[in-house]
């Protein structure tokens, strides 16, 4: 499965959160939609240090997510950064469910689930087709990806490709506007969704959408 | 020159043959061989059939009349056995010992045997493709050794009518002549010739 | 001379053997096997027409053209990471004003096991000798056209036909898998050609075979109590005689003859 949706992680999605605030952060990986977490559950942590004065390089952390014992696990279970770090999450096996990550400190919160600030989903597109995306959470956000096969006829087109594959496509959301709109891609290109202030929204093919039924 | 010759299926019953199947219809119906008046046979069963009384002058005339040997055939050429009457063209010599007992008016029963001998030709009982049948005709009847001639014509008369009742009832079935590899559809015969009884034709 | 002696020209003949291809039926056969880093599982169903009889002294059908038709469906299961070279993705990073650098992870795609369905349907023709074999077989007696050795089966254009089938096939499933498109093209034909026009005769052959190998076609079958007339009357029960033997041969005069001698009782 190479579905275009936040809300559920898999090889070749990821997820990154910057953590401006300092705390400690208690999370893990939940359905899209359920409560937030109660203040005391959740298996991982991160703990955000204050920044110090001469203000160091902010780092990227990495976070593997996979299976053990039927249980998703995030490995490195437990993360010590400083403020202004970003943490990133994703899994290399193609078994891995798809997941969501949600967490919380006493101040602040995130969620893959519900992009809302400083985020980052990212997907690489996995074969030819037009998309129509849009926010499962209903905030009216919304664009369209257009992702076409390379030409890999020659060495000389492989190359290009293999060359093209470390590239990355930025679509910036403010609000409820994805900017730029539209973009094309070509199959196994990146396009990185980075929410700078929204509402909580997911990106989400919009065929994936399951209409839900509501008890009268 | 084929046996099929100018048709696809060929079927030949051998005399010898023709003979098992003779033995084997009259001993599943043995009634056909065996005739009788009330006296003798009050009713038909599997063994015999009653016939009525004929009514002559006033006499009470019973007789039994029956077959033994069971009839056998000698298909033409025939052999020194059918001497007294041998087969021609597409004629076969049925052979039998005709055997009676005659009461008259509750007279002593008077019995006695004599030595038939048929000439009969096979003919076409039921056309039908595949489920037809041979039968056969009896042309006339030899009776060896009764005199004066007048005598034995008045007999042979009488046992020509018998025989014809007797064989009437026999039937080959295409499927036996075939013995069941064809549904026969016959197109020439069926000919006594050769020893055997043959039919040519297509099959069904 | 035999009790009964049929006989039967060619044309007679063929229609005795046409008859006996229908009711032979179909047959169902099915297998499995491995080719090189494939495991093909298989099942086939043939039926067997037409074909002209010649007829040979002393006992022998000779079947010129006889057809084979078959449908065939395999289903060959592979290992993609054993055909193509597994894909990666490589890090990327970009530079997100709000966020910073952010690279994501090299992630390298590990190709699925599939399953690629084809299904096959041909007719091919072969010519055979028979040996005719009566015998009595229960309380029946039976003449059956016994096949002599394996027929040569010509099925190269077949096999070229499905290693094409394959291929077209591959693409099909090949479609669905994540990061496969800039490989598809190599990725089929590197499964043909995993494969080969000889993998596909050495699968072929063998599964044909079995349809022909020991092949026989009963001509007669008949009770060994044979029933001349059926009961009718109440009176009158069934006639039966006994088939004590029956010999089947072919005769050469002006034209050849299938013979069929019985003796009875």
């Amino acid at each position: 499965m190479n579905s275009l949706d936040s809300r559920f992680c898999r090889v070749g999605d990821t997820f990154a959160q910057k953590f401006s605030q300092a705390g400690r952060y208690i999370y893990d990986f939940n359905l899209p939609g359920l409560d937030q977490l109660g203040k005391e559950n959740g298996r991982f942590t991160i703990s955000v240090a204050k920044a110090g004065d001469n203000k160091p390089e902010p780092k990227q952390h990495f976070v593997n997510v996979r299976v053990a014992e039927k249980k998703l696990i995030a490995d490195p279970p437990n993360l010590e950064i400083a403020a202004g770090d970003v943490v990133l999450w994703s899994t290399n096996d193609q078994s891995t469910p798809g997941f969501s990550v949600s967490g919380h400190s006493e101040k602040d919160s995130f969620n893959s689930a519900a992009l809302a600030r400083e985020a980052l989903y990212s997907h690489a597109f996995g074969s030819p087709e037009e998309i129509e995306w849009g926010d499962m959470n209903g905030h009216g956000l919304s664009g369209k990806i257009s992702v076409k096969m390379p030409a890999t006829k020659t060495a000389s087109d492989m190359d290009s490709f293999k060359e093209l594959l470390t590239t990355g496509t930025v679509v910036t959301i403010r609000g409820g506007k994805a900017e730029p709109a539209q973009v094309s891609v070509l199959v196994g290109q990146t396009v990185f969704f980075a929410v700078e202030k929204a509402e909580g929204v997911t990106i989400t093919d919009r065929r994936l959408k399951v209409e839900i039924p509501v008890l009268q | 020159m084929s046996l099929t010759q100018g048709e696809h299926i060929f079927g030949g019953v051998h005399e010898t043959g023709i003979n098992d199947l003779l033995r084997a219809f009259f001993t599943a119906r043995p009634r056909y061989l065996r005739y009788g008046t009330p006296a003798f046979v009050p009713a038909t069963t599997v063994m015999a059939t009653s016939v009525p009384a004929p009514s002559f002058f006033g006499l009470n005339i019973q007789f039994q009349i029956w077959c033994d040997p069971i009839p056998s055939v000698d298909i033409t050429p025939g052999g020194a056995g059918s001497a007294p009457l041998m087969p021609g063209t597409n004629e076969f010599t049925v052979k039998t010992n005709l055997n009676f007992t005659v009461v008259i008016n509750n007279g002593p029963p008077i019995t006695g045997s004599l030595a038939v001998f048929a000439l009969c030709r096979p003919f076409v009982a039921v056309s039908t493709p595949g489920t037809g049948q041979i039968g056969i005709t009896v042309i006339r009847v030899e009776i060896v050794d009764i005199t004066p001639n007048w005598l034995e014509s008045v007999v042979e008369g009488l046992v020509l009518g018998i025989l014809q009742t007797v064989l009437a009832t026999v039937r080959f079935p295409f499927n036996t002549i075939t013995a069941g590899a064809f549904g026969l559809i016959l197109l020439v015969g069926p000919t006594a010739e050769t020893d055997q009884i043959k039919v040519r034709g297509n099959a069904l | 001379m035999p009790d009964i002696l049929v006989a039967a020209d060619e044309a007679a003949a063929t229609e005795l053997l046409h008859d006996a291809e229908t009711t032979l039926g179909t047959l169902s056969r099915s297998g499995s096997r491995s080719l090189g880093p494939f495991n093909v599982s298989w099942s086939a169903s043939a039926f067997l027409a037409g074909g002209a009889v010649d007829l040979i002294v002393p006992n022998v059908i000779r079947i010129s053209n006889c057809e084979l038709h078959y449908n065939l469906h395999f289903a060959f299961s592979f290992d993609l990471s054993n055909i193509i070279p597994d894909f990666c993705l490589p890090q990327i990073c970009v530079h997100i004003p709000f966020i910073g650098n952010v690279c994501t992870p090299r992630i390298c795609v590990n190709w699925p096991t599939i399953t690629i369905p084809v299904n096959f349907s041909d007719v091919v023709r072969f010519t055979a000798d028979f040996t005719l074999n009566a015998h009595l077989s229960g309380s029946n007696w039976l003449i059956d056209a016994v096949i002599v050795g394996i027929p040569n089966l010509q099925i190269s254009v077949a096999a070229a036909a499905i290693l094409a089938a394959l291929g077209v096939a591959a693409g099909a499933i090949l479609l669905g898998i994540p990061f496969i498109g800039p490989f598809l093209a190599g990725a089929v034909v590197a499964i043909t050609a995993a494969i080969g026009i000889a993998g596909i005769t050495g699968l072929l052959g063998p599964i044909l075979s079995l349809f022909v190998s020991g092949l026989s076609f009963n001509i007669y079958r008949q009770p060994r109590v044979f029933n001349v007339l059926p009961a009718s009357l109440p009176l009158d029960p069934a006639v039966n005689i006994n088939l004590n033997s029956i010999a089947a041969s072919v005769s050469h005069t002006n034209e050849d003859e299938l013979l069929i001698a019985v003796e009875i009782s």
